[in-house]
């Protein structure tokens, strides 16, 4: 069903046109509609578009061609360095007298405690755990808000008065006017083709 | 406190008695069975009277009291004469001494009044014996009291003259690490205290209360178990039947200095800490009063200001929201011959901060710089590395200088010439709770008795070593004396 | 507006006419939300309480009495900190009693929100979207009080930021060996942890609530938070990575919490903290204690707010399982605590376990003993796992009974240790128990704030766990015969008010 989509980029569209649209939502009210059209806009070769549900759909992210995030790879970055930073920051404030420059001067200071061990593992690796977990967590939710471009309070999108479902109980294909594909006209026609229920041009 | 020309002394009102361990009060002492046959409980109120004389006193059944016979010291509770400090502690007996009889009064009669009183103690809080607080196991006490207290007869130590190192069977103590934090240390500070010549007249209580600064706060304070000695001398009764016990044993507690100090490892802001001489250092201005450390000590010899009891500082006004002033408070005002009786060389700590026995640590510094001056006057610098030593005896403790008995040595195990180094060797000496691998640096000499011939003539007495007046003896039989 | 009548607050009595979903049709999808086959009913069910103008009379009532407690808890806490440590009833040997009897059991309280939302969701039980979102809240709530404790019981309370490893001037750094240092690193890593889980979770809710706003202060207050979410697929699919990996994370973490918070006590040498069976016997109880504090919730919550549908009988029940799971796994370790204790034949530490149950303190061990073990053994009932009064009132006991388990540890162990003669007794003072109930109040206060405010029950979650949600479901077949439900999907279906 990609007879609607254009086969060569839009250069008759002209730029002012493409300012004033920021692209064509089509309104679906099931996800199992949803996905059967999302297959299709995937085929079509769009790259700028997007699906939008109240719930993460199981299968859709298939069904759009979404490749999966490096975010594991970062977070477990993340959480190595909070192992490394509780090792450092314990062996060196209790176990050696070495001065460094970490923004302000610091010199390390070891005690005799319990006659034990200045350099002591055993009692270093709560702390090395809890920090490990805190890096890897708080990167997690920041790097996935990083990736996401969120937050984006004024996202073009908020301001429509149908695509306020989209949080409730409606699904949404969203192509943007930036796609190479994206004509106006024919994007509208394509996605009344896939059995949107409503299709309508997004504001910029 | 004599006659009573003493009551006003807060270091004289805040020592416990060395049995009973009441504070802030004298008390009628009975036997346990006298107040059992009497139908009176601890702490009850009673009037006792003799001919057309009487008192009320609030009584203590006490271990090793001749049945019959009741006691109180002399005094206290003297309402108009009593002073500031001395208000509302204790009970005057002086209405029952005659001039027939001093000491003694006979053909007295106690009868229970109805009202009760309550008493602060600094041991076995409300009751005769920790054995007998309510619903603890009974033997609980006295099971470990050999372990604790190790002491044995003449006769039984000349043939068994290991018998303290056999008093506890642990297997090796092994640590889990390698244990060499203090190797090359200049000084090994350490204590023995010999219980076999320690009497328990607590001089050293009050001793170290003036050296250090210790506060005195008071009854109510006492009451709620906040007492804030850094030594005391703990009492027990042998014996399975707390009416009659078998003996008497006093053991005096500082804190023990461990090597392997269990308080240490569990302060989370390094307020505790060794320094390179083997002391278990108190550093207050570190201190924020998780009262951790006082937790995981063994022995319970850390003391917590839970108020501003000195206020912070003694030599100024106090104001400002930190300085509020509970009713606790002793009221010392702005006076400067109180102001006086501080020792400067000592900090004086402030509410919210741990605070334990240093080993005299100031009297530890003032002779390590004595010795070192000479030593570098003499030339030493030039060889580097500060190698002076200090002899012995020259740093002494408050508590060993007050000692009459001379059961407190004090000195440098790294010298084996020293006194605390030959003490320390011997079979005898032994450390609490030892077998906990904490290894403390104050050790005992297990207690050697020569009991004697048993004249079978009521209970074993004890030993009021304050020197308090003992006076109203009002009895049918006779006081023994000190046996122990 | 809904063609389906809401079955939401139609005041019906706790316990009565239920719908009992609590049987598995093997082969057949569980039933997760009753009386609901359309996403915009969920929305309008769990909105309508932060939309509505004014909550319902008992949410005052109890707002009043939670508010008038946190008053208590400032009167407590101030006088504390300017008079000193002393006014609680601590002595000599027991440095530590309710402020840390109180720490402990806040933590264990926090424990069940993070086990539903992170256990459960890794074993994939969807059944925990009904509970989790204000299980998590508990959790949060729960940490703030339990941070009170530690904060305040210090000595010297405005030097406390010493525990932190900041650089100063006299280059003082705290001691990584104290346990207590690793409580502030656990337990602050917890509380942020929690919050982001919590709050990720928020994010789609809040966009609900935002896209639904009617005034312009909601509209902004919602849509701050709610970040600019618009239910991108692209979104979704690194917001589900990212929540997959917070509960793998917090997973560990919440089992660490409590062991670490155990090792306040295991790692002492006091007899009856010194036990290596600590960690895994706290977070049992941790878990045990929590799930009874979500069904003390869910039970009024659930009725005052109209989630029955969504909160079902099922859920609860569910919940009573784990509680009596956890409950024996907490009566086991008592019992080989008491083996272990006479086994190592320890003079002391046999001593602090039979002074534990004999002892000055044996009318606590035994209020836990019959609240933590004897009282939810009732739960292998089936009538009672499913009777509303009945579990709120055994949660209660439950609750009784893990306060007691931690006050029995702490100050049994502490009166009564090495050396007789400093022994005491510990008796609590009127600000003991002030601060005990200010931290109830504190509790009660954000969690109803919370109700007001926020959407209690996860709606995006529970959406995806309705069978609609799944694309394959046979609902959206060609053939129209699935039922009712097909009709919910009628192009012409008001929009929700």
């Amino acid at each position: 069903m990609t007879t609607f989509a254009p086969t060569t980029s839009t250069d008759h569209d002209a730029p002012a046109a493409r300012r004033r649209v920021h692209g064509v939502l089509a309104e679906f009210h099931d996800p199992h509609a949803l996905m059967h059209a999302a297959e299709k806009v995937r085929d079509a070769g769009y790259r700028y578009w997007d699906c939008h549900t109240p719930f993460p759909v199981h299968g859709l992210d298939k069904a759009m061609g979404v490749q999966r995030t490096i975010l594991p790879l970062l977070v477990f970055g993340a959480g190595m360095t909070g192992t490394t930073v509780g090792f450092i920051l314990q062996a060196f404030t209790n176990a050696s007298s070495i001065s460094l420059w970490a923004l302000v001067w610091v010199t390390g200071y070891p005690f005799l405690i319990s006659g034990k061990p200045l350099l002591s593992l055993p009692a270093f690796i709560p702390v090395m755990f809890e920090l490990t977990i805190l890096l890897a967590a708080t990167s997690c939710v920041g790097l996935m808000l990083l990736l996401n471009g969120l937050p984006w309070l004024s996202h073009p999108l908020l301001g429509n008065k149908r695509f306020l479902r989209a949080t409730d109980d409606r699904f949404f294909i969203v192509i943007e006017s930036r796609d190479p594909r994206f004509f106006r006209s024919r994007t509208e026609e394509f996605l009344k083709s896939l059995g949107a229920k409503a299709v309508e041009a997004v504001e910029a | 406190m004599l006659d009573g020309r003493f009551a006003n002394i807060g270091w004289m009102q805040e020592l416990p008695d060395p049995v009973t361990k009441i504070t802030w009060d004298n008390a009628l002492l009975l036997s346990p069975t006298t107040a059992n046959r009497l139908g009176v409980k601890q702490g009850a109120m009673v009037k006792v009277t003799a001919g057309d004389r009487s008192m009320q006193a609030a009584v203590f059944a006490v271990p090793g009291m001749a049945d019959d016979t009741a006691a109180i010291a002399l005094g206290n509770g003297r309402k108009e004469v009593a002073g500031t400090i001395a208000t509302d502690a204790g009970f005057d007996a002086y209405p029952m001494r005659t001039t027939a009889a001093m000491g003694m009064l006979r053909g007295a009669s106690v009868q229970a009044t109805g009202d009760t009183y309550t008493f602060a103690h600094t041991q076995d809080h409300g009751s005769i014996d920790a054995a007998l607080i309510p619903s603890v196991p009974h033997n609980s006490v006295q099971e470990r009291l050999p372990t604790l207290v190790r002491e044995t007869t003449l006769e039984s130590y000349r043939h068994h003259p290991d018998f303290a190192e056999h008093a506890v069977h642990v297997p090796h103590r092994l640590s889990l690490w390698q244990e060499g934090n203090l190797d090359g240390a200049q000084f090994r500070w350490a204590m023995s205290v010999d219980l076999t010549t320690c009497t328990g007249c607590q001089s050293c209580v009050t001793a170290c209360q003036a050296e250090n600064n210790i506060p005195i706060v008071g009854k109510d304070q006492v009451k709620r178990g906040r007492e804030m000695f850094w030594i005391r001398v703990d009492r027990y009764f042998r014996g399975a039947d707390p009416a009659k016990p078998d003996g008497f044993a006093v053991q005096p507690l500082t804190c023990v200095q461990c090597e392997n100090a269990p308080c240490e490892q569990v302060c989370p802001v390094a307020a505790t800490v060794h320094d390179s001489d083997g002391l278990n250092n108190m550093v207050y201005n570190r201190c924020i009063g998780t009262r951790y450390c006082s937790n995981n000590c063994p022995y319970k010899v850390r003391r917590f200001n839970f108020f501003d009891y000195q206020r912070r500082d003694p030599i100024r006004e106090q104001q400002g929201p930190m300085q509020v002033k509970p009713e606790y408070y002793v009221e010392t005002g702005p006076d400067e011959w109180l102001r006086m009786q501080f020792n400067p060389e000592v900090t004086v700590r402030m509410r919210g901060v741990m605070e334990k026995c240093s080993f005299c640590v100031q009297r530890i510094a003032q002779a390590k710089i004595k010795y070192k001056n000479e030593w570098a006057k003499a030339g030493g610098t030039a060889s580097g590395k500060p190698n002076y030593s200090i002899p012995d005896g020259a740093v002494v403790t408050a508590c060993q200088q007050a000692c009459p008995a001379q059961a407190i040595v004090f000195g440098d195990l790294n010298d084996p010439t020293s006194k605390v180094s030959k003490l320390h060797a011997a079979r005898v000496s032994y450390g609490l709770l030892e077998e906990l691998n904490t290894k403390p640096r104050l050790k005992y000499m297990a207690r050697v008795r020569n009991p004697g011939v048993d004249h079978g003539a009521g209970g074993h007495g004890h030993d009021h070593g304050s020197g308090d007046g003992h006076g109203g003896h009002a009895n049918n039989g006779t006081q023994n004396g000190a046996q122990a | 507006m809904s063609a389906i009548p809401s079955h939401g607050n139609s005041g019906r009595l706790p316990g009565f006419e239920e719908t009992d979903n609590t049987a598995d049709v093997p082969g057949k999808r569980a039933t997760l939300v009753l009386h609901m086959d359309r996403f915009n009913q969920v929305t309008r069910q769990v909105c309508q309480v932060a939309e509505s103008k004014r909550p319902p009379f008992a949410w005052y009532a109890a707002f009043a009495v939670s508010l008038s407690l946190v008053g208590l808890l400032g009167i407590c806490v101030n006088y504390l900190i300017f008079t000193g440590v002393g006014v609680w009833g601590l002595n000599n040997p027991v440095m530590w009693a309710f402020d840390i009897t109180n720490f402990v059991f806040w933590v264990g309280i926090g424990h069940a929100g993070t086990l539903i939302s992170a256990i459960l969701f890794l074993f994939r039980q969807k059944w925990r979207t009904g509970i989790n979102r204000f299980a998590e809240a508990m959790t949060i709530f729960a940490v703030i009080c339990a941070g009170l404790f530690p904060g305040i019981h210090v000595g010297r309370v405005w030097l406390a930021y010493w525990l932190f490893p900041i650089p100063n001037q006299m280059d003082m750094w705290p001691q990584f060996r104290s346990p207590l240092l690793w409580d502030v690193f656990a337990v602050s890593t917890y509380f942020n942890v929690s919050l982001l889980f919590w709050y990720v979770g928020l994010i789609p809710d809040l966009a609900t609530l935002r896209d639904r706003a009617k005034g312009t202060i909601q509209q902004f207050a919602y849509g701050l938070f709610a970040l600019g979410w618009r239910g991108s697929n692209r979104h979704w699919h690194r917001y589900e990575r990212a929540y997959l990996l917070l509960a793998a994370l917090s997973t560990p973490l919440v089992l660490s919490v409590h062991s670490v918070v155990s090792f306040d006590f295991a790692v002492s040498q006091l007899p009856g903290w010194h036990t290596t069976i600590f960690p895994p016997y706290f977070v049992a109880g941790a878990i045990f204690s929590g799930f009874a504090m979500v069904v003390t919730l869910a039970v009024p919550a659930r009725q005052m707010f109209g989630l029955k549908d969504m909160i079902t009988l099922r859920h609860l029940d569910n919940m009573n399982k784990i509680i009596l799971v956890t409950g024996c796994m907490v009566g086991y370790a008592y019992s080989m605590e008491f083996f272990i204790a006479w086994y190592s034949g320890a003079m002391y530490e046999k001593f602090a376990f039979v002074n534990r149950a004999f002892g000055q303190y044996w009318w606590a061990y035994w209020i836990m003993v019959s609240c933590n073990v004897i009282t939810p053994q009732l739960f292998w009932f089936k009538k009672i796992r499913t009777s509303i009064p009945i579990m709120f009132a055994l949660s209660l006991v439950v609750n009784i009974g893990m306060w007691f388990e931690r006050f029995v540890i702490i100050v049994t162990s502490l009166a009564n240790d090495f050396l007789p003669t400093s022994w005491d007794f510990f008796t609590p003072t009127w600000v003991d128990m002030g601060t005990m109930m200010g931290a109830f109040g504190l509790f009660g206060t954000l969690f109803l704030l919370f109700c007001r405010y926020l959407p209690m029950v996860a709606i995006a979650e529970i959406k995806a766990t309705m069978p609609q949600a799944d694309p394959h479901w046979p609902g959206y077949g060609h053939h129209h015969g699935a039922g009712a439900a097909h009709a919910a999907h009628s192009p012409d279906a008001p929009h929700a008010p």
